[in-house]
């Protein structure tokens, strides 16, 4: 009787804590299902490092891109004006044409001994000629090192260590098994040092893992009676340094390295592990270009042999 | 009784009596009583005239009486020019800095003529060219978009598989996963650039002439 005469208004606060502690005990509920579950777990934790250099120069334009880079500036030209320099030169040839006829007497022309526009273009072009930018194909591409970070400058390097997993090498992220107390990126970040050294720098991206790989031991390695090994990826990026020899040789697992492009990983990773680190990783820009540029071709293929038919 | 404290009475100082050796404390009071009584002097310089100081001022003029409405009017007048000051203050306020880019010089505006491109003018065909070629851009940026959001979309239901992945194993770390990084802010990236950086390069160091101009509040 009396809860009828309530309003609901006054109710609600009481409904919200019912609610509240409904759902209070149910996480309760879950966390401890989680923990039977976790004392059953059968899975070694694993945390691995995707470490990454970004690009450092931009990809080559691609034909189509060129094109229209090309019409672009054609546009931009037409619609401009005369710069002062032009004017200038076209003054000069003016002039010149105009002392060739006899119109005016080159001695009593102070201008005469000035600088023309065309030498001044002329010099101007030398000196940036003279000026020499660095080459987009470094020392590290032609000698085809791929432990170096100075290679294909205008792609994405993804770190690849060949590790002892069990007992033979393989060519995987560096990782290594959470220890207890440790968090999932602290494990990260650990076996970043450890198999890196510390003269390298990196930044990691987030707290959370980026890509999750799940993996069974063979039926001989599983001794202690646990099945495999769940494998989450932590992204990163390096900022200075590079991974130091000392440290592979010291490391006991860990054999080799190498900076690879995304097609180059094709070559060292196992299938199915390369295509959990394909579905977290930044696909290098030219992959859309490329796809395009064919159906481009072939259109214009068409065009010119629609007009020479 | 001989007077070993100097005691001041009226100015004068009672051990100048000292060397009155026998006097009675009665006879000095008695003394005392006549200095004051008889008004007898004691200072020690004679007394002379005595000026008293002349006023430097010439006595007060009578104060003039203004008009009241003169007054408001002055006051009204002070009131008007303040009001001005402030108004354009305001004004100037208000007007932003000229773009000299925009403004055209009369200079340029005479040569305009003078600086028209030859053959800057397009024919159907460039114009239909144009207008194909740009059609295909957008095309082409269009799928680019798409990869590149399908990319996105793809990252990004990783990361949600994994973070389901690790909860299935345990909710403290789960927990820690999805904390925010705050050593993530401010993020600060560079490149990729045109061409690879020169390494130890020395940069020249060119005449460095700072030509911006300041503009001030007029006022």
């Amino acid at each position: 009787m009396a809860a009828s005469t309530v309003g609901v208004s006054r109710l609600l606060p009481y409904a919200c804590c019912l609610r509240r502690a409904l759902s209070s005990t149910n996480q309760r509920l879950s966390s401890i299902e989680l923990s039977i579950q976790r004392s059953l777990s059968q899975w070694h934790l694993v945390s691995a490092v995707a470490l990454e250099r970004k690009p450092v120069i931009i990809k080559e334009k691609s034909p189509f891109e060129k094109k229209y880079y090309g019409m672009l500036q054609q546009m931009e030209l037409k619609q401009s004006l005369l710069s002062d320099h032009e004017l200038r030169i076209k003054e000069d040839i003016n002039r010149a044409e105009r002392i060739k006829k006899g119109e005016i007497d080159e001695s009593d022309l102070d201008a005469s001994s000035k600088q023309t526009a065309q030498d001044f273009e002329d010099a101007a072009t030398e000196e940036l000629h003279k000026f020499q930018v660095a080459s987009r194909v470094t020392d590290a591409d032609i000698k085809g090192d791929q432990h170096s970070l100075e290679r294909k400058l205008d792609a994405h390097l993804l770190l690849v260590v060949k590790q002892k997993l069990g007992n033979d090498h393989r060519w995987v992220l560096p990782q290594c098994i959470r220890l207890e107390g440790e968090t999932m990126r602290q494990a990260a970040e650990r076996v970043l040092y450890e198999t890196c050294g510390h003269n390298l720098k990196a930044i990691f991206l987030g707290n959370a893992p980026a890509g999750f790989y799940k993996y069974k031991y063979p039926k001989a390695a599983r001794g202690n009676g646990i099945l495999g090994a769940k494998v989450f990826f932590f992204k990163a990026q390096i900022r200075n340094g590079n991974v130091s020899q000392k440290a592979i040789q010291n490391n006991t697992d860990v054999e080799d390295f190498l900076w690879l492009t995304r097609q180059e990983l094709t070559d060292k990773l196992q299938q199915d592990y390369l295509k959990t680190v394909h579905t977290f990783l930044v696909d290098d820009d030219d992959e859309v270009g490329l796809n395009y540029e064919l159906e481009e071709e072939s259109e214009e293929h068409r065009q010119t042999s629609r007009q020479w038919n | 009784m001989s007077l070993l404290f100097p005691v001041f009475v009226n100015g004068v100082s009672l051990a100048l009596l000292k060397h009155q050796p026998r006097i009675c404390s009665s006879a000095i009071s008695q003394w005392c009583h006549q200095l004051f009584n008889r008004r007898i002097h004691t200072a020690s310089q004679p007394l002379l005239f005595h000026l008293s100081f002349p006023l430097g001022a010439e006595p007060l003029r009578k104060k003039k009486k203004i008009d009241p409405a003169v007054l408001k009017m002055r006051e009204e007048r002070k009131k008007r020019r303040l009001e001005k000051a402030i108004r354009k203050l305001e004004k100037s306020a208000r007007r932003l800095k000229p773009i000299e880019e925009i403004e055209i010089t009369p200079s340029l505006r005479k040569e305009i003529t003078l600086r028209k491109r030859e053959g800057s003018h397009l024919t159907f065909e460039e114009i239909e060219e144009q207008y194909q070629l740009q059609k295909k851009w957008a095309h082409y940026r269009y799928h680019q978009h798409l990869a590149e959001m399908s990319m996105i979309e793809r990252i990004i239901s990783a990361q949600n598989r994994a973070l389901v992945a690790l909860r299935e194993e345990s909710e403290e770390l789960y927990q820690e996963a999805i904390q925010i990084d705050s050593a993530l802010i401010p993020f600060k990236v560079s490149g990729p650039v045109q061409t690879p950086p020169i390494k130890n390069y020395d940069p020249p160091d060119g005449e460095y002439t700072d030509m911006t101009k300041k503009w001030d509040i007029l006022s």
